[in-house]
């Protein structure tokens, strides 16, 4: 569905953004693109919804390409934005007229596809109110019926539960596999990992312009568990190379000061710490049970705060 | 805990740069602009006395009393010109605001006994020449002949006191002077609302420049801008579908104003607006004047990062650009420098646009530059406003 090569990315007068990107993300997947703020997500997508032209690379929709096949491509394609983009000023109806406007082949079943939208959203009810009145969920289900209007092939959802209340979140990740369940390809992008858990079978985790990894859930996630133990700071370069080398031998790796791998039973952990503890070397922090999003996401990109 | 607060505001403003704009920066323009526009009109000795025509019939010239008295009038600096068409196309072009012209025999009709002759003096004005200008004029006119004819005086002697008083009226020249507005077939003179009502509307038609920007600006901090790079329709037709709305505004904003010239203000003041023969001309150049306006207000929303930017930088150029191109103050008492700046301006070309047609009764060999002119501007401006709207999803 997508395919993405060797993409690279900056804005004028700024460093590098997007590094050689490859990515493909397979028709019909709920694929998540994960990346802390400045990461390069919103770039991505906006060379993948045609916002931006890349400046090396090359990017295929459906095997269509930007600009050339602009208008096929943004046919079939939903881009739904983190902001409440529409117009409080109109009525969720007026809204809906306007945007499906804009769809040149929509104009027989227009009115159709509005009350599909609307239903799917559940915002029939609403639907001569002015958004301008709206809670934070309606402005959302609002964000998304309009993104439903030309029945999208392909959607991009931008942190689409941000500020709302459980129940109109609930009601959205609802939606989004309804949308998937119905054939339609996904990108959701959000900061919320227990979310991308739930409800994506395909995973992208980027950090300064690069893909740092990218597969489905299950796989980078590992099905074994997972020991991480994280040390004191070893100075002596000698003495952590010494340590690094056996670590390896036993099957485990030591990036930085820490320590991970997959031991096969607790005999083994038990092993491991004696192993450190002969060494005089101390344990900060110690977990070990199967890898989680957050933990891989931390563990990728670190945990110092970014601008 | 009272200097904190004032702390905080000073902090606050001294860092609203717009806000400083406004207090400092415009001020500063506007008291340049002014003074130098109102220079010749406002106190003060003028260095550039206001340029008006002179043509003498051949046999005039012999009596070179007569050509000093002229070619000497007070206020003014008179140019001569060789022939009346010469004279008008100046007049027309703006480089003289009025013209004298001494016909055929004038010379012998001011030595000769009151009813022999009747050869008169013509006095032309500019078409947006106010009535305080023809009046200088005139007067210096009244007093050049007069000097001439206090001279002559002394040359008639044994009369009754009738006839003396007939010779003196005759050589005061009350009955020998005629003025007429130039470009008129009627005797109609500009009156102020024949004035306010074009240039207002241009300033107003030029304050699109809020809404679209506003509107703009919101879609792009919204995100639906964005949103809306992303449907398939050509980015040109969003920027169009902007224009045509506002062309409609316009529209309703020229002909409300021109009703109220026509109708309430002579409620008010007795003397309204005139639409001329030509007045079908109005239509295409409101139209010019809207998109121009429309075009000029589409650049600032697209190139500005905020609302209050937007607001203030527009708010600013449509206040410099009246200023300069004779909205607030008619071009022709400005000084020559100031008139060459104020043709600079989509206002002036408009405005002069207006006067063709309502004062001048011109047709579209006078209004068509003008038209032409903000046309072309409208659509460069449009071309850059599309430009930078492609751009406006990379400025993050």
């Amino acid at each position: 569905m997508i395919k993405l090569q060797q993409i690279e990315y900056h804005y004028p007068h700024h460093p590098p953004l997007l590094k050689a990107v490859d990515l493909a993300i397979a028709r019909g997947s709920l694929f998540g693109l994960l990346g802390p703020n400045g990461a390069g997500k919103t770039t991505l997508i906006s060379l993948m919804t045609g916002q931006l032209q890349p400046l090396a690379g090359e990017i295929l929709i459906d095997g269509k390409r930007y600009p050339e096949q602009r208008t096929s491509i943004l046919e079939k394609l939903a881009h739904i934005p983190q902001e409440y983009a529409f117009y409080p000023q109109l009525s969720v109806q007026e809204n809906l007229q306007f945007f499906a406007s804009l769809y040149p082949g929509m104009s027989r079943d227009r009115n159709q596809l509005i009350d599909q939208a609307l239903a799917l959203t559940g915002l029939k009810q609403h639907q001569d109110k002015l958004a301008k009145h709206f809670s934070g969920g309606l402005k959302r289900r609002l964000n998304l019926a309009i993104g439903l209007l030309n029945k999208p092939q392909l959607i991009f959802l931008d942190e689409p539960t941000v500020g709302i209340d459980p129940q109109s979140r609930h009601f959205i990740l609802q939606s989004i596999r309804e949308l998937n369940e119905g054939g339609s390809t996904i990108v959701y992008t959000s900061h919320y990992m227990e979310e991308i858990e739930q409800l994506c079978d395909q995973v992208a985790i980027m950090d300064h312009g690069k893909i740092l990894v990218h597969g489905p859930l299950g796989q980078i996630l590992h099905q074994d568990p997972q020991l991480n133990i994280e040390l004191e700071p070893i100075a002596d370069k000698q003495r952590y190379q010494q340590l690094s080398d056996s670590l390896q031998a036993d099957g485990y790796q030591l990036s930085e000061q820490t320590i991970s791998g997959q031991p096969k039973d607790q005999s083994e952990v038990n092993e491991l710490l004696q192993k450190l503890a002969s060494k005089n070397l101390s344990v900060v922090n110690l977990s070990y049970g199967k890898q989680t999003l957050e933990k891989l996401f931390f563990e990728l990109t670190q945990t110092h705060l970014r601008d | 805990m009272l200097f904190a607060v004032i702390k905080k505001e000073l902090l606050l403003v001294s860092r609203d740069i717009h806000a400083l704009l406004v207090l400092f920066l415009l001020p500063i323009v506007f008291i340049l602009i002014m003074s130098l526009a109102l220079q010749d009109r406002m106190g003060g000795e003028s260095k550039e006395r206001p340029k008006v025509g002179l043509w003498m019939a051949a046999d005039n010239h012999q009596d070179g009393e007569l050509r000093s008295h002229f070619e000497q009038l007070e206020g003014v600096q008179v140019v001569s010109f060789e022939s009346t068409k010469q004279l008008g196309q100046a007049l027309q072009r703006g480089e003289i605001i009025g013209g004298i012209l001494l016909p055929a025999q004038f010379a012998k009709t001011l030595q000769s006994p009151v009813t022999e002759r009747s050869e008169k003096l013509r006095i032309l004005y500019a078409a947006t020449l106010p009535r305080s200008m023809r009046r200088s004029i005139l007067g210096a006119v009244r007093q050049a002949l007069g000097a001439y004819q206090v001279n002559q005086l002394f040359k008639y002697d044994e009369m009754s006191d009738v006839q003396r008083q007939q010779r003196v009226d005759h050589l005061l020249g009350r009955s020998l002077v005629v003025t007429e507005t130039h470009g008129t077939a009627t005797q109609t003179q500009p009156s102020s609302v024949q004035q306010s009502v074009p240039a207002w509307l241009i300033f107003s038609m030029f304050f699109v420049v809020l809404p679209i920007s506003t509107t703009l600006l919101t879609e792009r901090q919204q995100g639906t801008l964005q949103r809306l790079q992303t449907l398939p329709v050509p980015r040109s037709y969003l920027l169009i579908g902007k224009l045509i709305p506002y062309l409609g505004i316009n529209l309703i904003q020229a002909l409300l104003m021109l009703l109220v010239g026509i109708h309430l203000v002579p409620l008010l003041t007795g003397e309204g607006l005139q639409l001329a023969g030509n007045s079908w001309l109005l239509l295409p150049l409101i139209i010019a004047t809207s998109l121009s306006a429309i075009s000029f207000a589409l650049l600032i929303a697209t190139q500005a990062k905020t609302t209050e930017q937007a607001t203030t930088l527009g708010g600013i150029s449509n206040l410099i650009l009246a200023a300069i191109g004779g909205i607030m103050v008619p071009t022709f008492v400005m000084p020559e420098l100031m008139q060459q700046i104020a043709a600079l301006s989509p206002m002036n070309w408009a405005l002069e646009g207006f006067f063709s047609i309502l004062l001048r009764e011109g047709g579209w060999a006078m209004a068509g530059p003008e038209i032409l002119k903000l046309l072309a501007f409208s659509g460069c401006l449009f071309l850059l406003s599309i430009h930078s709207y492609k751009g406006l999803t990379e400025i993050k």
